[in-house]
């Protein structure tokens, strides 16, 4: 028989091993997520494919027909695009977990569950949105005439990397928003900065070269190019990867270990 | 091997900084597999602490608790609702937040929703429900979490007396399946009725475990009643002079105690001390009852036998309200004193001395287990019944 000992508080670091018990609940609130997002909307999940769009077309018209900032020889709006879906992979998936530890403090209070599940959601909920979108990027790129190489296949594995790592920042703040709701007005601003210090809406060729350096610490300059490498058989930096992935690693370990820490004190500062 | 066992159990908050406040002390307790326990005590006893400490939502700052078994807590019904969800998405995110393996949910679907009665609206977001189909929705998926120990929190406290039925009758249920208990009420009656032993807590603390009959009377007894304290000497201070008969004193008890609470299982004693100064016809003490809103259920003179000229002195009259012959509700009892067809000598006739009093029942009876207050009736005789089978 399943035998459960209570003990008074200790960091619990490996409490996420709890976690694939929990699956089905993991599950439920992705479902829920997804099920809840666009209720009671006219549009409905059109807003998915409307958003990027609408996007696009302001930024297309801004950057790539006023200001004329250069694509790397692309069509300005598959080149945003490519960017643009990724960026909101980790941007959507930090928005749902950053908050999400509070917003569901009703279930918290009431209900015990490894507490990471709901950060974890949170940040694998923007892959419907991104699904979708991606199929109108790659419609996208056939009306232009391009053609998808076989590169294709490492889309996948930059997804898992923008998403463990908005999981990542997204536990850390999660855990932080908790105590202190700095945090929401604080997110916005970050996210602002890290957009404008991602090659989304100019390419990473724009940056000085001896600057590259710094800007390669940055994981999302990784992932965007990885993706345009992916679609468009751009040119990748030749700075090593090894900084921004092992930079990854830290803010997943951290942010979980953060998280760990603070999971049994939620209830009582929430 | 017990199911769950409780050795020295603490829980501290920090209040502003330095300050400390212990919700929950020491609590040491072995629960058999089976046992269905009551907890009662006061609000801020401790009672939802330790539920949300053995629940593993919040973790104890002392001590240890070991549980054998699954764990499932209901501190709320329907917790994770979601306005937006319709009915039935609302059942299984629901299910799947307190525990329950959506393969049940499948197996037990039409239950739920035939239970809940809401079977019409299942594809209507629940934000559309009255908080009556919410609430019987939300109990009719908890009624279905099986697992072999259950805290619960006052579940009970919601819905109309029929559906209160309801689910007093599924709990019975769950705990002759042998799943141990551990229920936090303020409803005296489901905690005599349900469990097998009661916990009282005050302020973090164990004040006795035992029989719940014999906890809750101890708790009832001891704790302060709805509204303020009487002084009685206070209003027989306030009492108008009068040239021929002054209330000294009244006592009201039961058993030899004062208690703030009375029961109707005992019977209930009056007594009236009061001093006469000159013999007058047709002087006479009176007890009246008044129900909780003023109106006069009985009345009685302390002549009732025959008349009795009350001459120059000192007297005691003792009146005894028989046992099970008020409901538990609550009371007020009149004490006067009146001339006969002439005046009252204790303010307007029927005011007297107004001393509210609150019944309560120890053993509820059976046929009407959790009745709402406003079905109570003004008394409860024990009448008399035969039913003979003639066919």
């Amino acid at each position: 028989m399943k035998q459960t000992i209570i003990l008074p508080n200790k960091w619990n670091f490996f409490g996420f091993k709890e976690i694939p018990k929990y699956k089905e609940l993991l599950w439920m609130f992705i479902w829920r997520d997804i099920k809840i997002r666009y209720k009671q909307t006219l549009l409905g999940i059109a807003w998915v494919l409307f958003q990027p769009i609408a996007m696009m077309i302001i930024l297309t018209l801004f950057f790539g027909v006023l200001i004329k900032v250069p694509s790397d020889g692309l069509p300005y709006p598959v080149f945003f695009l490519s960017a643009y879906i990724t960026w909101v992979i980790f941007y959507d998936g930090l928005m749902r977990s950053y908050a999400s530890i509070v917003q569901n403090t009703a279930i918290i209070t009431k209900v015990y569950f490894p507490r990471l599940i709901i950060p974890i959601a949170g940040s694998l909920a923007p892959l419907v949105d991104f699904t979708i979108a991606f199929t109108l990027l790659l419609v996208l790129i056939l009306i232009y005439g391009l053609t998808i190489p076989y590169t294709i296949i490492l889309v996948p594995i930059l997804i898992v990397w923008a998403i463990s790592l908005s999981f990542g920042v997204g536990a850390f703040m999660s855990a932080l928003n908790v105590k202190y709701r700095d945090v929401q007005y604080a997110i916005p601003f970050l996210l602002m900065v890290w957009m404008y210090a991602s090659p989304v809406v100019y390419p990473a060729s724009l940056v000085p070269p001896h600057l590259h350096w710094v800007y390669y610490l940055n994981p999302i300059s990784w992932i965007i190019d990885g993706m345009r490498f992916a679609l468009f058989g751009l040119p990748m930096s030749t700075q090593s990867v090894i900084p921004a992935i092992t930079i990854t690693g830290i803010i997943i370990v951290g942010g979980v270990m953060f998280f760990e820490y603070y999971e049994n004190k939620f209830v009582d500062f929430i | 091997m017990t199911a769950l066992s409780f050795a020295n159990v603490g829980k501290c908050y920090k209040v502003r900084g330095k300050d400390t406040f212990w919700a929950l002390r020491d609590f040491t307790l072995d629960v058999e597999p089976g046992e269905i326990i009551g907890i009662v005590g006061s609000n801020g006893a401790g009672k939802s602490t330790l539920l949300k400490i053995v629940s593993r939502i919040t973790l104890p700052t002392t001590g240890a608790i070991v549980v054998n078994g699954r764990i499932g807590s209901l501190l709320e019904v329907g917790t994770g609702f979601h306005q937006e969800l319709t009915g039935l998405e609302n059942i299984y995110f629901n299910g799947a937040v307190i525990g329950i393996p959506r393969r049940e949910i499948d197996a037990h679907l039409s239950d739920i929703i035939d239970f809940s009665g809401v079977r019409d609206f299942i594809d209507t977001p629940v934000k559309r429900y009255s908080s009556g189909m919410y609430t019987r929705l939300a109990f009719a998926i908890a009624a279905h979490l099986d697992v072999e120990n259950m805290f619960i929190d006052e579940v009970l406290a919601v819905g109309d007396a029929e559906f209160q039925r309801k689910c007093l009758a599924k709990m019975g249920d769950m705990a002759k399946s042998g799943r141990t208990i551990l229920f936090v009420s303020h409803d005296m009656n489901a905690i005599t009725r349900l469990c097998t032993r009661a916990v009282w807590l005050e302020r973090g603390c164990i004040m006795s475990t035992g029989d719940p009959q014999k906890i809750v009377q101890d708790y009832i007894t001891h704790s302060v009643p709805r509204g303020d304290v009487v002084n009685i000497n206070t209003l027989l201070d306030r009492l108008p002079e009068d040239p021929t008969i002054k209330i000294t004193g009244i006592q009201i008890s039961q058993n030899g105690n004062t208690p703030n609470v009375f029961f109707r299982d005992y019977p209930i004693k009056i007594e009236i001390n009061y001093t006469v100064s000159k013999t007058e016809p047709g002087l006479r003490v009176f007890v009246r009852i008044l129900d909780d809103r003023g109106t006069m259920i009985l009345r009685s003179y302390h002549d009732v036998k025959g008349a009795m000229i009350l001459n120059p002195g000192e007297y005691t009259s003792t009146l005894i309200i028989p046992k099970e012959y008020l409901s538990h509700r609550n009371y007020e009892i009149s004490i006067g004193a009146l001339v006969f067809n002439q005046r009252a000598c204790t303010g307007n006739i029927g005011e007297g001395v107004r001393i509210p009093i609150q019944v309560e029942t120890i053993a509820p009876t059976d046929c009407y287990p959790e009745e709402a207050l406003t079905y109570r009736p003004l008394i409860e005789p024990n009448l008399i019944w035969e039913t003979v089978k003639d066919k």
